[in-house]
């Protein structure tokens, strides 16, 4: 009298464990069969995804705001140092009529929208050489007209730096000889394709080489307590 | 004692039989989706179509190709009227074609610098530059040709040519041979159950636990939007590859509601079948 019906007992077990039990021996059976691969395609996902959703806007962070005097004793600590892509100064070479924004990085957007330090070098102040690309067609297109004694004038938004040019050069685009990104002394070197207005490109660059004049040297020395 | 071990035996065998065609569906599912998806080369078309992929495209290649200019006394307009939608939907077509029949998975450019030669030539004669050094020309020409084979191909693509076009030839008959073991199976466990609605039982377990385990992989991806985070150069190809991996998954989803539908189908025919055999 107390007997459940058989089916009933049955009919339980059957309809939800069953399913659970073959879902999880599926997915038993992909990872014992494919772990190696799961693992390297999750390897390779952790390299081909971010945390975010990618940024595709074409604008720029501009931190340059113009330094009126510039100050004596400045320590790296005191700067806010650009990010890469970020402007954060101008170029002017008055006598050739060339005033651009300056760009830390010389990827596509900093060269659209003037010239850009290569991130492999130094900035101003930093008593190395400064590296600085730009495009002939547009905002280098006037260092056709460069001559030596001319003053190049660069404005950071933590000093203000002078340099004299002292030399031009064309010379191929490898050419390991064109700079020293490595010197001790701080020395400017800007430089575009060559030639100018003429169609087609070449493997030449335009060099134009510059010494220091004046500007804050950054101390970089860390304090001790 | 033996006659109940026996039905015990029975039963686990066929909750093996039941769990393989679980198996097997939740393989068949992903395979028919991939081959009417990512295994088509129409489908990439119109994914891109439908997510304006060309439109985009067209501003990618003419900004690329303007940052050249810059270095080679063109000036932006020049490119801007080179570069057409109907150009890079030709040349994607006949990339994606080439790739997927197997004969080709670089990009052609002949024809772009045949007609990029022409276009500057005619450029130098209406803004009166004069004499023209070919060799100049020529190198630019060739570095417009790699930055616009570039943005056509599909970055990776060619190192999965070799695993897709396996999958490619081999896809049809494995559905094929997954659908006839499927089918064996359904009617080993249909005529060895005396009772017809124990074989349905199984049955419906066997859809159940394939809607379960291929509904899982997608639903995850589609709630948490995690395809969302992948980190592609170009803006064009994203949009197409976020519209058209979230089809696919949209379309593994439909194939995991088709089996809860049967699963329901089952249980119905269970009730029904168990009460007229209790009578």
């Amino acid at each position: 009298m107390g007997k459940k019906h058989r089916s009933s007992k049955s009919y339980g077990k059957s309809f939800i464990i069953l399913p659970i039990i073959f879902l999880l021996g599926t997915y038993l059976i992909i990872f014992t069969a494919f772990g190696s691969t799961i693992s390297f395609i999750s390897d390779a996902a952790g390299m081909v995804f971010s945390d975010s959703e990618k940024d595709y806007s074409t604008g720029y962070k501009n931190i340059f705001v113009p330094v009126a005097e510039n100050k004596e004793g400045l320590k790296a600590g005191d700067i806010e140092f650009p990010q890469y892509g970020q402007q954060f100064g101008e170029l002017l070479i008055k006598d050739c009529d060339i005033n651009t924004k300056l760009f830390f990085g010389d990827n596509d957007i900093a060269l659209r929208n003037g010239v850009g330090i290569y991130n492999g070098s130094s900035v101003p102040g930093f008593g190395s050489t400064v590296l600085v690309g730009g495009h002939n067609n547009t905002y280098f297109h006037n260092l056709k007209d460069v001559k030596k004694g001319m003053t190049v004038q660069i404005h950071t938004n933590y000093g203000n730096y002078e340099y004299k040019i002292t030399d031009t050069k064309v010379l191929q685009e490898k050419d390991s000889s064109a700079y020293d990104i490595t010197a001790d002394k701080e020395n400017l070197v800007m430089y575009t394709c060559y030639p100018f207005d003429e169609l087609g490109l070449t493997s030449q660059r335009f060099f134009v080489y510059a010494d220091y004049v004046s500007g804050p040297q950054v101390d970089t020395s860390v304090e001790e307590d | 004692m033996s006659k109940k071990n026996s039905k015990k035996l029975r039963f686990a065998v066929h909750c093996v039989l039941a769990f393989v065609v679980s198996l097997l569906l939740f393989v068949l599912a992903y395979s028919v989706v991939l081959q009417t998806t990512f295994l088509n080369s129409d489908y990439l078309i119109e994914s891109m179509n439908a997510s304006n992929y060309f439109a985009d495209k067209k501003e990618e290649v003419v900004q690329d190709l303007t940052d050249l200019g810059y270095a080679s006394g063109v000036d932006e307009k020049f490119f801007e009227d080179f570069i057409t939608e109907v150009k890079l939907s030709d040349d994607t077509n006949s990339y994606l074609t080439a790739y997927y029949d197997g004969s080709n998975t670089q990009l052609d450019t002949t024809s772009f610098k045949r007609d990029m030669l022409e276009e500057l030539q005619k450029y130098a004669k209406q803004n009166n530059l004069g004499e023209v050094n070919q060799k100049n020309v020529q190198y630019l020409i060739d570095k417009a040709a790699v930055v616009y084979r570039n943005s056509i191909e599909i970055p990776l693509f060619s190192k999965a040519a070799g695993g897709i076009h396996k999958l490619q030839n081999n896809m049809p008959l494995a559905i094929f041979a997954v659908v006839i073991v499927i089918l064996v199976i359904s009617a080993v466990i249909f005529f060895t159950n005396k009772w017809k609605h124990r074989a349905v039982k199984f049955y419906f377990a066997s859809f159940a636990g394939a809607f379960l385990s291929v509904v899982i992989f997608p639903a995850f991806m589609l709630i948490t939007n995690y395809i969302s985070k992948i980190n592609i150069e170009s803006r064009a190809l994203y949009n197409t590859i976020i519209y058209s991996v979230n089809n696919f998954f949209v379309a593994v989803l439909i194939c995991s509601v088709l089996y809860l539908l049967l699963s329901a189908v089952m249980f119905f025919l269970y009730g029904s079948l168990r009460k007229k055999a209790s009578k």
